[in-house]
Order: C-alpha cells, then structure tokens, then sequence
C-alpha cells in the first residue's frame, strides 16, 4: 500500500515540475513576443496555464471513465475545440475581474486570446490523445488476461474430468462384491466398504498442480488394487517393484492407478488363467520411469491394451508437462508394456 | 426341476446369485463357471435349462458365447453396466439383473421365468447387433475361433450360412449376410453385391466388368464381384 502511495506521489511532484517549467517557458515566450513586464507575463502564464491543467484534468478523466469509441473522431474535435474555447472564455472573466489591477491589462487580450486559444487546443488534444491510448491499453490487456484465464480454466476442467474418469464397471461391480460379502463375511465386507470409500475420496481431493511423492501414490493406487484382489483374487497376482533411486520421486496424482487398472482390465480380460502383473519404478537421468507390463491374449487383434485408460493418461501429461513422448507402449506376442516417463524437478 | 449354470468371471458375483437361489427350490445349480469356454463345456455336458450370464467375460463375452451355441437356453443376463442394449436385452432375455441387485429383483426375475417358460424365443442376433462387434467368434470342428475384423477378407452368402474368408481359410457360421452388413462397422465393411460384404481395406483396385458392373481385386488375388449399386457404395466409403 505504501508503495503505490509513494508512486503517485512521485507523479505529482513530477508533474508538477513539468508544468512549472512550462509556466516559466510559457511567461518567457509572453514577456518576449509582447513586450509585457516580467510580472504581468508570470501572472498571465500561471493563470491560463492553470485553467488548461484543470480543464485536461477534467477531460482525461472524463475520457477514460466514460470510455467514448475511439472511432468518434469528430466527437474529440469538438471537445477539444470547446475546450480551448472555454479556455479563452474563463480567461477573458478572469482578466475582466483583475482588470485595473498593476500588471494587468485589458486592452491586450485579443491578441492574447488567439496564442492561449491555440496552446489550450494543442493541449487538450494531446490529453485526449494519450486518454485514448490509455483506454486501448487497458482494453487489450483485459482482453488478454480474460483469453488467458478461460484457456487457463480449460485446461483445469479437462484434467479434473480426466482424473475423475472412473470405470462405473468398477464401481458397480466392487458393490455387487460387497454384496455378496455382507451375509458370508460381514467382516471382509465392511473392510471392502472402507477402501472403496478411500479410494473414490482419493479420487475427489487429488490436485494437478501440486506431484505427490511416489510412496503415496502407490499406497494409494495399492486401495485399488486390494479391491480388485477381493474381486478376482483366485487369479490375479501383481508384482510392483521399486528401485533405491525413486525414494525421493514426485509425480501426478492419480496417474498408477489408471496405468494399473488399464494394465488389469486387458490382462484380465484377455486371458482366462492367472494373470500377473508387474509395475517397476526407477529414476533415470532425471526422469521418473514407471513400466507396467501384463500379458495378453495372441489372438486378441491389435487393438486391445491401448484402452481409454491411456488415451487418458497421456492426455494428462501432455496438459500437465506439454510434452507427448511421455507415454510409450510396445507389444509382443503375448505381453503389453506401458511407460511413463515424469520429468524430476532437482 | 430347473437346471441352471451360474457364469459370471467374480466368484462372488456367483455366490450372490447362489445365495439368492436359496428361496428357490426347483432350481438346481449344476455348474459354476468362470469364463466362455468353462461355460461351453459345462453347457454341452449338462444342457441347462437356465443360464445367469455374466455379459463382460475374459476370452469370449456372454454374448459371443451364446452366439456359438445350437440351442440356447433360458438366460436371464447379470450385469455390471450396459449403456445402450438394456432394450433389447428386455425384450430376448427372461430378465436383466443390473449388479448390484437384491433379492427381491431377483425373485422378480424368476417369477418372469415361470410365466415364460418353454416359450422364449432367443434373438441372439438381434441382441449382437446392439453391441459394437470388433470380431467374429464362432465354432470350427469343434474348436472356437476368435477371428479380428482386421483378418476377415470377405462375408459371402451360402444359404443359410455365411462363408468368412480369412487368410488361414474360409469359415461358416449361421447368420445372414444382412446381419453382418449392419452390425459390423459400416466404414470397414461395404456391401458391395448381394451376396457379398467387402473388407475395403483389402481391396488393391477396381476394374470394369461387362457394361455395368465392377470386380474387385483383393490383396490376395481374389475377384469380388461388384453390382451397380454396390459400386456406388464402395466409391461413398472410399471418398471416390
């Protein structure tokens, strides 16, 4: 606050100087071209110099509160034109109120009037120029920041749908679970009903902005991944393994589990016996480097393994790094690999 | 007495309906399985009267696998989440269990079957032609294939069959040729003649034949013969 108190002040003094100068100037040019005594062209200067400041000053704030278009050439005109009008009409009064006074004298005000006229003139258009850019700065400025916060909120929307993307097969089948659960093992199925609920609240607090440390998110995408054991426990078996170097690694929320799940959905679905799959972590060259591999089905045709799951994925680190070489896929006879690559801030 | 098979790829989606099934007595379990090709086996060995249906399965779906079967039995489908067939699954099924369900849906289910039974007539096709198909499974000498569209060349008419000519061979599956034109995807595969649905994708040109018509030259070598309103269709798919 007081910075910008001590900024327009500033201003003032400075223009204040500017226009004592002018006044000075102004009286120099008054005392040479007619020959007036120093006194008289001082007091004339500073009158009329005063009535133009204060007209500009009415005028510019005018100009920028009301924001006239600025096509309106012939409106500018004639304000500027009626301003340097009414800047001879106050001065002609004010001459006639100190008239008989030592320096002032009415007889020399039509040639006066002719020289003020045309300064006020210059001068309001000039204020009413530079009122007018200001309003066009102010504009294009807005008009940038407003397009930068709607790309901004785009962005935003699309990665908070991306993330709460949730299978509603998942979903409904994990309640079909509970209820079987509840009259055989009641126990396993409150238990179940806890982990749902961490793992859609997971869902729901996650932020794009801010990575998290690996170690959460696997404890996290782990909720899943209990779930989907009770489910399909009798075949599915996940290995996940993490090197020394990624004790430190940060990454986006929310991205494992995804990967996971499209890994199981295809692993799953693909083959009828059981089916592991295997998640390996290592930091390389500043790169967090996430590898999930699960087997599919040879006669499956190509197409299976690259789900919305990862459409999805890659689309988040793209908005999120603006890069699209961190997700790559490869194929073999009967495995799908997927790998993540998350930049490491040092 | 009702033999029924449980088939769904949770076991605990089958101890649900297991558990359900305690209020009904004049149905008897006689198989439980895990995915398709149990379920086939199982079928052959014990022809049930009634079959809970998992739709989403490993391998083969539920639909696919009623596809491969002669004589499809009663069906009343569980499932987790179907956007668009619920209709149609209405209409040709007994019933539709949308999980989680509770017992009284279910008993609602098999009161549903005991005013219809001995009278439903399964549509399986009609219950196909609801779901994007990116393959064709049928039943080979006694072997199940999985054929991907990418593979299927040409869908010729044979009576009361259609010929699916892949690069490892021709295979007949009972359908009519109308049903493949509108269930398969219409970008891929064209009409080209009456009896004939053409993989545009291996076709290597075109050529004039006789006054009106065209034949087509697939990769392969083979000619397809091609009528005056199929070639209209061909050129509309390939933007000709």
């Amino acid at each position: 606050m007081s910075v910008s108190i001590n900024v327009s002040r500033w201003h003032l003094i400075q223009f204040a100087t500017l226009g004592l100068l002018w006044c000075g100037f102004y009286s120099t040019m008054l005392e040479t071209v007619f020959e007036l005594p120093w006194q008289s062209a001082l007091i004339e200067s500073l009158i009329v110099n005063a009535e133009i400041a204060l007209l500009a000053f009415v005028s510019y704030k005018g100009i920028v509160y009301y924001r006239p278009s600025k096509d309106r050439f012939w409106f500018y005109v004639g304000v500027v034109i009626a301003l340097g009008v009414l800047a001879v009409f106050i001065f002609g009064s004010i001459l006639g109120l100190l008239s008989g006074t030592e320096y002032m004298n009415t007889e020399s005000f039509e040639k006066h009037a002719l020289i003020h006229g045309g300064v006020a003139f210059l001068i309001h258009a000039a204020v009413a120029g530079f009122a007018i850019l200001k309003n066009d700065l102010k504009e294009s400025g807005s008009v940038q920041k407003r397009q930068e916060e709607s790309e901004r909120m785009a962005r935003e929307a699309e990665l908070l749908k991306l993330r709460h993307q949730l299978q509603p097969h998942f979903l409904f089948n994990s309640l079909n679970s509970i209820n079987a659960l509840i009259s055989v093992k009641p126990e396993q199925a409150r238990s179940m009903i806890h982990q749902l609920s961490a793992f859609l609240r997971g869902t729901l607090k996650a932020d794009d902005v801010k990575t998290i440390d690996l170690h959460s998110e696997l404890e996290y995408m782990q909720l899943y991944l209990d779930i989907e054991k009770v489910r399909f426990g009798h075949r599915l078996k996940t290995r996940i393994e993490g090197e020394e170097s990624c004790e430190k690694a940060t990454l986006p929320a929310l991205l494992l589990q995804p990967l996971m799940e499209n890994a199981i959905k295809f692993g799953l679905y693909g083959t009828t016996g059981e089916v592991e799959i295997v998640m390996k972590a290592q930091v390389h060259e500043g790169m967090l480097i996430i590898q999930v591999v699960n087997p599919i089905d040879e006669d499956a045709d190509s197409q299976s393994g690259t789900g919305f799951g990862l459409t999805s994925i890659r689309r988040r680190l793209q908005l999120i790094y603006g890069r699209n070489d961190l997700l790559e896929t490869e194929r073999t006879k009967n495995t799908f690999k997927a790998t993540i690559k998350i930049p490491q801030s040092s | 007495m009702i033999k029924a098979i449980l088939i769904d790829d949770e076991p605990l989606a089958i101890s649900v309906v297991k558990e359900y099934l305690g209020n009904h007595e004049e149905v008897e379990v006689v198989a439980e399985c895990n995915d398709g090709f149990q379920a086939l086996k199982a079928i052959a060995e014990h022809k049930p009267d009634l079959l809970f249906l998992d739709v989403q399965m490993p391998k083969i779906s539920g639909l696919e696998l009623l596809e491969l079967l002669d004589e499809v039995p009663m069906i009343i489908f569980t499932t987790a989440f179907e956007k668009h067939a619920i209709k149609a699954f209405e209409a040709n099924a007994v019933d539709y269990l949308l999980k989680p369900f509770s017992q009284d849906r279910f008993d609602e289910a098999m009161n549903r079957l005991a005013t219809r039974q001995g009278g439903q007539q399964m549509e399986v096709q009609r219950l196909m032609s609801t779901q994007q198909v990116n393959r064709i499974v049928l039943k080979d000498s006694g072997r199940i294939r999985i054929l991907p569209l990418s593979e299927i060349s040409v869908l010729e008419a044979d009576d009361d069959y259609v010929k699916i000519k892949t690069k490892d061979g021709a295979f007949l599956k009972k359908a009519t040729l109308s049903h493949y034109e509108s269930s398969l995807p219409e970008k891929q595969f064209v009409r080209v003649h009456r009896s004939f649905l053409l993989n545009v994708q291996f076709i290597t040109r075109i050529d004039p034949y006789e006054k009106t018509s065209h034949v087509a030259v697939l990769t392969s070598g083979e000619r397809v013969p091609v009528s005056r309103s199929g070639y209209q269709r061909l050129k509309e798919v390939l933007g000709i």
